[in-house]
C-alpha cells in the first residue's frame, strides 16, 4: 500500500479541509461583517448537529429534510442572537468578543443538561465504501464534501449574485457608507449573522453522522476555524477556500508523515506565524493599523 | 486604583461568602462513602460507571437493613464529587470530602492524574482510597491506603497477549494506537513490554490528542507498515468506535484488538455490528452470566444506559470495602479497617476469585487480581473466546 | 499618599486576615481561602496587562511555566524553595519579554488571538515533551515548600494553616506592588496607552515599553501564583494550565471589574467559591457561570467594581449634597 500513501493523504487532506471550509465561512463573514469573534461559532455547529440528531429520533424525520430544518432553525437562533445579545456591542469589539465567549460556555453547558455527557450518534446515512484501485473512500465522506461544495457555492451564488449578498458584502466594505446608500444595518446584521450560524449549523449537520456528538464536540471545530479563517485571511471568502485546504492537506501529511502532535502544533503556529509576519493572511485587508 | 471603599467591600465579601456555607447535619447511624470520579467531560463514561457500581452496592446493602459493624447498622450515604478527570479537582474533592463531609472511606477515582494529586491529601489523612487511578505511581510501599481493585493493564497485559499468541500464533506485527493523555500513555508502556515479552514485533506505536474525531491520517500512516494486528490500547470507547468505523471503512481487513478497559456496547452502537465482526478485548466480567442481567436491569433504572462494564467491578470492589469494615468492627479506626482489607480475599458477586497482589510490581500487595475474559465480537454480540487467570 | 482613615482600614484588614487561621480552621475554609488568594495573585496581574489595553489569554499559560519551573528546580536541582519561588516568577517574565517583543505588536482582537494560540502552544510543550515535563501525566509528589533561614532553623510547609499565611504573604505582596505601580506615573502612563494610544505617544510615552512592562510583570507574578499552586497541591500537569484557566481569570476581571485593583479581588471572591456552593448541581454550575458573564456585561459593564463605586458616588453625594468624586 505504500504506492497508494501518497494519494490516499491527499484525498484525507481535502476532505479534512472542506470539514474546515463549512465553518471558516461562516466565521469569516461574522467577523468580515459585524467585526465579532464569534468564540460560540463552534456551539451553533453543535446545535446544528444535535437538532438533526433530535429531529431523527424524536421525530423520526428524514436526515436532509432535518439537515434543512436545523440549518432553517438555527440560523433563526443566530437571527435573534444578533439582534437580542450582540446588538449593543456593535462598535465594542473586545466586549462582543467575551459576550461571544460567555454564550459559548452558555450553550456549552445548556447542551451538557440537555443532552448529558455521553457521546451519541446519529444513524449512520450512507454506508459503502468507495473503492477505486487500491485507494479507499467511505461513501459518507464522499457525501460530506459533496454537500459540502454545494453550500459553498450556493453561499458565494448568495453573495455575488443576489442583493442581499451585495448588500452584505457593502456594509462589510463600509458600513457608513452602506447606511447614507439607504441599507438597513438593523435587517443585514443580523441577517449575516444568521447566515453565518446557518453555515455552522450545516456544517453540524453535514459532518454529524460522521463522528460523535458531544455538548463539547464544537470546540476543535472552532479552533480550527479561527486557524484557517486567520490563514486566509479575515473577512475573505477565498481564502476560507484556500486557507481550508492548505490546513486540512497539511495536517494531513504531517500527521501521517511526521507525528499526529506535530500536526496538532502547526496549526497554532501557523497562526501564531501569520498574526506576526502577513497578519492579513492570504487574502485579507491588512489589520495593523486601526 | 484601589479605594478605601474597595477594601470595605473586599471585608464584607469574605465574611458573607465565609457564613453561606456552613452548617452541616450529622447523621445518625450513618456510614459516608466518598466517590471522586469524572462526571462531566470526557472520561464521563468511566466516571459513571464507578459511582454507579458504589452506588448500586451501597442501595443492595442498605436494601438489607445496611451495614452490621460492631453489633449496629449503619445506613450507607453515598456521597459523589466529579474530579472532571482533572487533579485539581480532584484534590479540591478530596478536601471537602474529608474535611467537609467528614468521610473515611473514598472508592474513586478513574483518571492517574485525579489520583494522584487526591492522594496527596488522602494518604496524608488515613483515609482509605478505594478505586481505579490508573497510573503505576499510585499504589506503592509508602502509600498505605490505596488500594486497587481494578486491573490496569500491568495486570492483564501479559496474560492475555500470552493467550492470544497461543491462539494466533501468526498474527505477529502489531501497531499500537493510544490518547495522549495521562491514561493512555502510561499504560502503552504495559502494553510494549507485553508484546515485546511474547515476541511480537511493533511495527508501529503512536498517540493522538484527545478530541480527535478524524483518524485517517494517522491510520494512514498505520496500514501503510501492514500491521497483522491494531491495538487500540487504552482509548476510551467512544474514540474506538471511530477508529475502527474508520480503520474498516478503509479498507482494513486485519485484527482489531483493545488490551484496555472495556466499552464495548458504546463502540458497537458508533461502529455497527459489520465492522465490529471480530473485534476482541478483555473484560472483567462475563456478560452473559445472568447476574449481569440483574445488575443492569438495577443500572438502567436509576442511570442513563448503556452499563459500562466497569460497574459491576466497582460494585464487587465496594462491596469488599464493606467486609473489610464490617471485619474490623469500626467506622472510624482506618488502621484496623485497612489491615482488614489486605487480610481479605473476597469473592465477587460477578467478578471472580478477587485476591490481592502486586508486591513484586509495586512493593505493597494493594492491587487486586482476578481471573478475567477474553472476548470476541460474534455477529454482534460478546461471545466469551476464553477465560485466563492471571 | 494613601489617606490616613484608608492606612487604618487597610491595617485592620491585614490584620483580620492573619487571623482567619484561628477564627476558622477548617482545612476544608482554609482550602477555598487558598485558592481565592491564588486567584487573586493571577487575576490582578492580568488586570495590569489589560491596564494597558491588551486582554490577553495565556496567562495561564505563564502560570504553568512558573509551577513547572518550581517544581522541576527544587526536585532535580535541589534548590531551596525560598529561590525556586522568585525564579518561577523570573523565569514567567522571561518568557513574556521573550514572546512580548513580537505579540504585543499587535492589536485588539488579533493580540487575544495570538496570545490564545501562544497559550495553546506552551500547553502542547508541556503536554508532549515527558523529559522534563513529565508529559500529560505532570510531575508527582512534589515536595512542600522547606524554608531554611538559618542552619538548623528549617520547618517545612505541610499543614494548610503553614500555607495559607506563605500564601497570603505573597498575596499581599503582590498587591502592594501592583498598588504602587498604579499610583505612580507609570499606572497613569499605562492608563494612557490603553485609552489613547496615538496621544499618549504624541506626549513622550513609549507605549510600547509600557506595555511590555505590564506584560512581563504580569508574566512574573502569574510565575509566582503557579509556583504556589504547584507546592501546594503537590502535583501538576497541562490540564490545570489551559485556555479555559485564563478565559476564568478574564471573567474574574469583567465581572469584578477592571476599574482597579478591587474589582479581580471581588471577582475572586465570588467567582473561586462558587463551584464550591454549587457541588450539588455539577450541570448548572458552568450554565449559571456563562449567565453571569453574560448578563455582567449587560447590565453592569464596569463589574461589581462600577457598581460599589456608583452606589459609595450616590452615598457620598447624598450625605454632603455635592457630587462625589470618583
Amino acid at each position: 500500500m505504500g504506492e497508494t500513501l501518497l494519494p490516499q493523504v491527499i484525498i484525507n487532506g481535502v476532505t479534512l479541509g472542506t470539514n474546515y471550509i463549512l465553518m471558516a465561512l461562516g466565521f469569516t463573514l461574522i467577523f468580515g461583517v459585524l467585526r465579532i469573534v464569534n468564540f460560540a461559532h463552534g456551539e451553533f455547529y453543535m446545535l446544528g448537529a444535535f437538532f438533526v440528531l433530535t429531529a431523527i429520533i424524536k421525530f423520526e424525520v428524514n436526515y436532509l429534510l432535518a439537515a434543512i430544518i436545523a440549518v432553517i432553525a438555527i440560523g433563526l437562533l443566530g437571527y435573534l442572537t444578533e439582534e437580542v445579545i450582540f446588538r449593543r456591542f456593535r462598535d465594542k469589539e473586545l466586549e462582543g468578543m467575551i459576550i461571544a465567549l460567555g454564550l459559548s460556555i452558555l450553550l456549552q453547558n445548556l447542551g451538557l443538561v440537555a443532552w448529558g455527557p455521553y457521546d451519541l450518534s446519529i444513524p449512520p446515512v450512507f454506508t459503502g465504501v468507495l473503492k477505486i484501485g487500491t485507494l479507499f473512500y467511505p461513501l459518507e465522506r464522499l457525501m460530506v464534501v459533496l454537500l459540502s461544495f454545494l453550500l459553498m457555492a450556493g453561499f458565494y451564488l448568495f453573495l455575488k449574485k443576489t442583493k442581499l449578498g451585495l448588500a452584505i458584502q457593502a456594509i462589510a466594505q463600509d458600513t457608513e457608507i452602506a447606511r447614507v446608500q439607504g441599507m438597513r444595518i438593523n435587517r443585514l446584521y443580523p441577517l449575516a449573522f444568521a447566515i453565518g450560524t446557518g453555515l455552522a449549523a450545516a456544517a453540524g449537520a453535514v459532518i454529524g453522522p460522521l463522528f460523535q456528538l458531544n455538548p463539547w464536540m464544537g470546540i476543535m471545530p472552532q479552533v480550527k476555524a479561527f486557524i484557517v479563517v486567520i490563514l486566509g485571511g479575515i473577512g475573505s471568502i477565498p481564502g476560507a477556500f484556500l486557507g481550508g485546504l492548505i490546513l486540512g492537506v497539511a495536517e494531513s501529511f504531517v500527521s501521517t508523515y511526521a507525528s499526529k502532535a506535530l500536526a496538532d502544533l502547526l496549526g497554532f503556529i501557523l497562526v501564531i506565524g501569520i498574526l506576526l509576519f502577513r497578519p492579513s493572511g492570504l487574502f485579507g485587508r491588512s489589520q495593523l493599523s486601526r | 486604583m484601589i479605594t478605601g471603599r474597595g477594601w470595605k467591600a473586599f471585608g464584607v465579601y469574605l465574611l458573607v461568602v465565609v457564613f453561606c456555607g456552613m452548617g452541616q447535619a450529622w447523621g445518625q447511624d450513618v456510614l459516608k462513602l466518598g466517590v471522586i470520579a469524572p462526571l462531566s467531560g470526557t472520561g464521563a463514561g468511566w466516571g459513571l460507571a464507578l459511582r454507579a457500581g458504589a452506588e448500586l452496592a451501597s442501595d443492595d446493602t442498605n436494601a438489607k437493613g445496611g451495614l452490621e459493624v460492631a453489633g449496629k447498622k449503619y445506613k450507607i450515604s453515598v456521597i459523589p464529587y466529579d474530579d472532571k478527570y482533572q487533579g485539581q479537582a480532584a484534590a479540591d474533592a478530596a478536601n471537602r470530602l474529608i474535611f467537609m463531609d467528614k468521610v473515611k472511606f473514598i472508592i474513586g477515582p478513574m483518571g492517574s492524574a485525579a489520583g494522584l494529586a487526591a492522594q496527596e491529601i488522602t494518604e496524608v489523612n488515613k483515609v482509605l482510597f478505594v478505586g481505579n487511578s490508573f497510573t503505576t505511581k499510585f499504589l506503592g510501599a509508602k502509600k498505605l491506603y490505596s488500594f486497587r481493585t481494578t486491573m490496569t493493564m500491568a495486570e492483564f497485559s501479559l496474560p492475555m497477549l500470552k493467550y492470544l499468541k497461543e491462539k494466533y500464533p501468526n498474527a505477529k506485527r502489531m501497531a499500537i494506537l493510544g490518547p495522549n493523555d495521562e491514561t493512555g500513555y502510561e499504560v502503552t508502556g504495559f502494553n510494549l513490554k507485553a508484546h515485546e515479552a511474547v515476541g511480537h514485533e511493533i511495527v508501529f506505536r503512536d498517540y493522538f490528542e484527545r478530541g480527535t474525531v478524524d483518524f485517517m491520517p494517522i491510520l494512514n500512516k498505520v496500514f501503510a507498515l501492514k500491521p497483522d494486528v491494531l491495538n487500540l490500547d487504552g482509548s476510551n470507547p467512544g474514540d474506538c468506535g471511530l477508529i475502527v468505523k474508520q480503520a474498516r471503512q478503509m479498507g482494513y481487513k486485519g485484527m482489531i484488538i483493545k488490551v484496555g478497559g472495556p466499552g464495548t456496547p458504546e463502540m458497537l452502537k458508533v461502529a455497527g455490528k459489520d465492522f465490529m465482526e471480530g473485534f476482541i478485548y478483555y473484560s472483567p466480567i462475563n456478560p452473559d452470566d445472568p447476574k449481569i442481567q440483574e445488575i443492569t436491569k438495577k443500572y438502567n433504572a436509576k442511570f442513563p444506559p448503556p452499563m459500562n462494564g466497569f460497574t459491576p467491578q466497582f460494585y464487587d470492589g465496594t462491596l469488599w470495602l464493606f467486609e473489610a469494615i464490617k471485619k474490623a468492627g469500626t467506622l472510624t479506626d482506618t488502621e484496623k479497617v485497612k489491615a482488614a482489607l489486605e487480610g481479605l480475599s473476597f469473592n465477587g458477586v460477578y467478578t471472580g476469585a478477587m485476591s490481592w497482589t502486586g508486591k513484586a510490581d509495586y512493593g505493597i500487595d494493594h492491587q487486586v487480581k482476578f481471573p478475567f475474559y477474553v472476548m470476541v465480537v460474534k455477529d454482534g454480540k460478546e461471545v466469551v473466546l476464553g477465560k485466563v487467570t492471571p | 499618599m494613601i489617606p490616613k482613615t484608608k492606612t487604618y482600614a487597610i491595617l485592620a484588614l491585614a490584620a483580620f486576615l492573619f487571623f482567619i487561621p484561628v477564627l476558622w480552621a477548617d482545612e476544608f475554609y482554609l482550602n477555598v481561602i487558598i485558592n481565592i488568594y491564588l486567584h487573586i495573585i493571577l487575576a490582578v496581574s492580568l488586570n495590569m496587562v489589560i491596564k494597558t489595553g491588551k486582554l490577553s489569554i495565556a496567562h495561564a499559560a505563564f502560570m504553568g511555566v512558573g509551577g513547572y519551573t518550581s517544581a522541576l528546580t527544587v526536585m532535580r536541582l535541589g534548590l531551596p524553595f525560598l529561590l525556586a519561588l522568585p525564579l518561577s516568577g523570573l523565569m514567567g517574565a522571561f518568557i513574556a519579554l521573550l514572546v512580548g517583543r513580537l505579540l504585543l505588536k499587535l492589536q485588539g482582537v488579533y493580540f487575544v488571538l495570538v496570545t490564545f494560540a501562544f497559550g495553546e502552544v506552551v500547553r502542547l510543550f508541556f503536554v508532549n515533551l515527558v523529559e522534563p515535563f513529565g508529559g500529560p501525566t505532570g510531575i508527582i509528589n512534589i515536595p512542600p515548600p522547606r524554608i531554611a533561614l538559618f542552619p538548623g532553623i528549617a520547618f517545612t510547609l505541610l499543614s494548610k494553616v503553614s500555607y495559607y499565611y506563605l500564601v497570603l504573604g505573597v498575596m499581599l505582596v503582590t498587591l502592594f506592588l501592583i498598588h504602587r505601580i498604579y499610583q505612580s506615573s507609570i499606572g497613569k502612563a499605562m492608563d494612557c496607552t490603553r485609552e489613547t494610544e496615538h496621544l499618549a505617544e504624541f506626549t513622550g510615552i513609549d507605549t510600547f515599553q509600557h506595555k511590555m512592562f505590564a506584560f512581563a510583570a504580569g508574566g512574573f507574578f502569574a510565575g509566582l501564583a503557579g509556583s504556589l499552586f504547584a507546592h501546594y497541591y503537590r502535583f501538576i500537569s497541562p490540564e490545570s494550565f489551559t485556555f479555559w484557566e485564563s478565559v476564568n481569570l478574564i471573567v474574574i476581571n469583567v465581572v469584578g471589574g477592571m476599574g482597579g485593583i478591587a474589582g479581580p479581588i471581588m471577582g475572586s471572591i465570588f467567582l473561586v467559591p462558587l463551584p464550591e456552593f454549587l457541588r450539588g448541581f455539577v450541570e448548572y454550575q458552568r450554565v449559571l457561570y456563562g449567565l453571569i458573564l453574560i448578563l455582567t456585561l449587560w447590565f453592569m459593564p464596569a463589574g461589581m467594581l462600577g457598581v460599589l463605586n456608583k452606589a459609595l458616588d450616590r452615598m457620598k453625594a447624598g450625605k454632603t449634597g455635592k457630587e462625589g468624586t470618583p
